[in-house]
């Protein structure tokens, strides 16, 4: 039961990026949000077999993240070698983190729930930003270029290789960082 | 002047968030850092999940699909 609470908020927050997808007319990109979803849920009820966790050795896991960086700033976006490169490194990052045995279940100090409020204050706040932007801009020429999304200030910069390469490093970086940050207090507590 | 008022909101809150890392890297800091955070909250599976599927569909959206949506009329 207590794990079902956990998860609500996050298959909330799966299922509104989901529907702001269906508005953006991209179904696939929904489906993601929903496949997930699902799983999370199936998961807090306890009705999807438990997994080993997998072996991640460092060295290979930055490796991997440095191939698939150039890979990715070599690549022309919106192509296939693109679509192959991050699919992989989501498909990856997914079993990885999927895998990792439930970790110390302690109880926060004040100074980690003070630093967790104000982190989701600011993304919130810059999520709703976002999306007041991109349904005020969503109608018309004139509506897009007063109420840009971050996505049309972020494409120009992306298309132009330094932007790419600062984009690429940052995204490929992070997700090594996701895969593998806790995994020391989890073997420190195992 | 709209153009400038939404980009100043997006401007704010990269900057808050400039100003909460370097904050919280600070000896007497009252809230605890970025990693800090993650490091607990990721111990929870739907949590770590949504944030790397997340994360994962910015690759996909900037990388892959289409970027910008055009407008509807």
């Amino acid at each position: 039961m207590r794990s079902i609470v956990r998860a609500l908020p996050w298959i909330a927050i799966l299922l509104i990026i989901g529907t702001v997808q269906l508005i953006r007319d991209a179904p696939v990109d929904s489906v993601v949000f929903g496949v997930v979803a699902l799983l999370i849920a199936l998961d807090a009820f306890g009705l999807l077999p438990q997994v080993p966790p997998l072996p991640v050795p460092l060295l290979a896991l930055a490796l991997g993240a440095g191939l698939a960086a150039i890979l990715l700033v070599v690549a022309p976006r919106h192509g296939v070698l693109a679509g192959i490169v991050v699919s992989a490194v989501g498909i990856a990052a997914a079993v990885i983190a999927w895998s990792r045995p439930a970790g110390a279940t302690a109880r926060p100090g004040k100074r980690v729930i003070r630093g967790a409020v104000l982190w989701a204050s600011v993304t919130v706040l810059l999520c709703l930003w976002e999306l007041s932007s991109f349904l005020l801009g969503r109608f018309t020429a004139e509506t897009k270029i007063a109420h840009p999304a971050v996505s049309d200030l972020m494409d120009p910069a992306i298309d132009a290789l330094p932007g790419r390469i600062v984009f690429v490093a940052v995204w490929v970086a992070a997700m090594l960082g996701f895969v593998w940050v806790g995994r020391g207090r989890d073997r420190r507590t195992s | 002047m709209t153009r400038e008022l939404t980009i100043g909101g997006y401007v704010v809150c990269l900057a808050v968030a400039v100003g909460l890392v370097v904050a919280s890297h600070r000896r007497d800091a009252p809230f605890a850092t970025l990693s800090e955070v993650l490091d607990q909250v990721f111990a929870d599976r739907a949590v770590r999940i949504t944030i790397i599927v997340f994360w994962w569909w910015l690759g996909w959206h900037f990388l892959v699909a289409r970027t910008v949506d055009p407008p509807l009329g």
